[in-house]
């Protein structure tokens, strides 16, 4: 316990890891914004007020309003919900489906192993944002669809990251010990190999969510993610960006929104990849 | 060497023509019925039918499949359901300008990239250090399309040194196509005034597009660069007296330069995907903008054809980056 405080202490230490500190400040931010949107946005982000519409930033309309006089600070706000809980399910329908499929090849072996991998390796010969947008086109444009559709290309890495593990897990000593004292196959399965194998994935897709963001966003940016009126960043982008000559306030805060967030993702992420790897430390 | 090579062809043929069955079947399957699409929302049901029998989309599906494969053996990707015209004909004309601006960004991500993740490594936890890892950390963080709306905001709305999109000024002919890039033909034909107009529209989209890939690349470099500086054999070289640069650019730099290659290798093909949204906010008359229109109207014949294509690039890619493994490490031929 006591350990544990000092590791996180000196992981967000503010000298000694401005970055991580950093980006764990914008994480707390974001994150206690999305939980208490409710309280904190002024407006609702559904108003509609014609009187005041495309107002510059103020102090009563923090971020501005939109072509609809809607409060941007509210639906920034809120959208920070929307964009947490996409990414949250993407990386969680991804990391179950790979890992299910990675253990099952390296468990099995033989032809099932190379058809698993080979299938594997075709869904990652697209770029991934092509093959996100066909399936999305595919099931038709809506928030829900357009996470599907990126869990759909996202659950190779898992299953790769996944197969590696199991394999190398399979060979351990502890392995072969624990069969020998006569452990159960499935508490074999379960007790040694998954948590041993897991702990790796679990770390890169904490490290993924920030990509999760990105790619939810710019489906809807290409309109075929969340649909407007929802308040979700990729959206506002969209319909805003007619209005970035003249009121550029109303696409810059939410993209804006979109780039802070990710960031804060990824410099927590890069602060614990640098502390977990003995061997960039010098 | 020769055996390496051959077995990479062959599970990249087999990656490819799984990547083909898996657009097909996607593409079939679709909820929409793209018949009725091509057709128009005024049509008759005998009229969409009538298209539906045209393109072939009234048959099994193994059979739609057999004759797919077949024409696209013989380089024919069908017409497009949308344009009605072969879907290769759009690809001469929406191919090139993609190119060139991918072709640009990646010159732009490996130019700096690449220094800048060395120069991160070697003065290690300075302010350069975290100053330079926070720029790499803003490419991965940044949506190209807000990238893209910022620098227009700033370089053309307010500042004026750069069009907002396009690819040439309207006022100014393209220059004689040869290879289809504006840079290219406007040099070989000495058309300079087309060059610099086209260079000119580049910049924009290429930079917008550059700043992801470059931060991966740089981060790729700084990390791999700081995993053989541990090593033991490059303190043995500095300990033996060795002049630093000398350990640096021999011992170090070329064995850091696997997974820099590997990394630069996907980013190139990536590129793709990025590709496809600035173009979009750059109005960029290519693939990307091509590929935007046939989803919207699920334009089969289109679709696939993209997808088949960026596929293509992508492994493509992948395949030269593991082909140039060998050149970097010899062990790898021999395992």
């Amino acid at each position: 316990m006591i350990k544990g405080l000092r590791i996180l202490e000196r992981f967000f230490h503010p000298s000694k890891n401005p970055l991580g500190f950093f980006g764990a400040l914008i994480l707390v931010s974001v994150g206690l914004g999305a939980l208490l949107a409710p309280l904190l946005a002024p407006y609702s982000p559904y108003a509609v007020q014609t009187a005041v519409r495309l107002q510059p930033p103020s102090s009563v309309h923090l971020f501005g309003t939109d072509d609809l006089g809607r409060d941007l600070f509210s639906r920034v706000l809120f959208g920070a919900r929307i964009s947490l809980y996409a990414s949250l399910v993407i990386i969680g329908i991804s990391l179950t489906l790979g890992t299910a499929v990675g253990t099952v090849a390296a468990l099995v072996g033989g032809w099932l192993d190379d058809l698993l991998m080979r299938i594997t390796d075709s869904f990652l010969s697209f770029p991934y944002l092509i093959f996100a947008m066909l399936v999305a086109a595919v099931l038709g444009p809506s928030l829900p669809n357009s996470m599907l559709a990126i869990a759909v290309t996202w659950w190779p890495w898992y299953a790769r990251l996944a197969r590696g593990q199991v394999l190398s897990v399979k060979g351990q000593l502890y392995i072969e010990a624990a069969r020998a004292i006569g452990v159960a196959r499935s508490g074999l399965f379960f007790r040694y190999f998954l948590r041993n194998a897991l702990s790796p994935l679990i770390v890169q897709a904490t490290l993924d969510v920030g990509s999760a963001i990105l790619l939810t966003s710019s489906l809807s940016f290409i309109g075929l993610g969340a649909q407007p009126p929802t308040p979700e960043w990729g959206a506002m982008v969209s319909a805003g960006r007619l209005y970035l000559m003249s009121y550029w306030w109303v696409p810059l805060f939410p993209g804006l929104a979109i780039f802070i967030t990710v960031l804060g993702f990824n410099l927590i992420g890069d602060s614990i990849r640098d502390f977990a790897d003995p061997r960039t430390q010098r | 060497m020769g055996a390496y090579i051959v077995r990479r062809l062959a599970y990249t043929a087999v990656t490819l023509w799984g990547l083909i069955l898996i657009t097909f079947l996607l593409t079939r399957i679709v909820p929409g019925d793209p018949a009725r699409l091509a057709a128009g929302p005024q049509a008759r049901q005998d009229q969409v039918e009538q298209v539906r029998k045209t393109y072939g989309l009234d048959k099994p599906l193994w059979v739609q499949y057999g004759i797919y494969m077949k024409r696209l053996m013989q380089g024919d990707f069908g017409k497009s359901l949308w344009f009605k015209r072969p879907v290769l004909e759009d690809l001469r004309v929406y191919f090139p300008p993609t190119v060139e601006l991918s072709l640009c960004a990646s010159i732009l991500f490996i130019v700096f990239g690449v220094p800048l993740g060395i120069m991160s490594a070697v003065r290690r936890n300075s302010f350069l250090d975290h100053t330079a890892r926070l720029f790499s950390l803003g490419g991965l963080s940044m949506p190209v399309f807000v990238l893209g709306l910022i620098l227009q905001l700033i370089f053309y709305r307010f500042l004026n040194w750069f069009p907002a999109g396009g690819r040439i000024d309207a006022f100014i002919s393209p220059p004689t196509h040869i290879t289809g890039l504006y840079i290219l033909d406007g040099l070989f034909t000495a058309n300079w005034s087309a060059l610099a107009s086209a260079l000119y529209h580049l910049i924009l989209p290429a930079v917008t597009l550059a700043y992801g890939s470059l931060g991966v690349v740089s981060r790729m470099t700084r990390a791999s660069l700081l995993e053989v500086l541990g090593e033991d054999y490059i303190r043995t070289a500095l300990s033996k007296g060795l002049p630093e640069r000398v350990v640096f650019l021999r011992h170090a730099l070329r064995n850091a330069l696997i997974p820099i290659l590997t990394v630069t290798g996907l980013q190139i093909g990536s590129l793709m995907g990025g590709v496809l949204l600035v173009e979009i906010i750059f109005s960029w008359p290519g693939l990307g903008t091509y590929a935007y229109t046939s989803v919207t109207v699920l334009d089969v014949n289109a679709i696939m054809a993209v997808t088949i294509i960026t596929g293509l690039i992508y492994t493509g890619v992948n395949l030269v980056v593991d082909i140039l493994y060998t050149a970097v490490d010899p062990r790898i031929r021999y395992s």
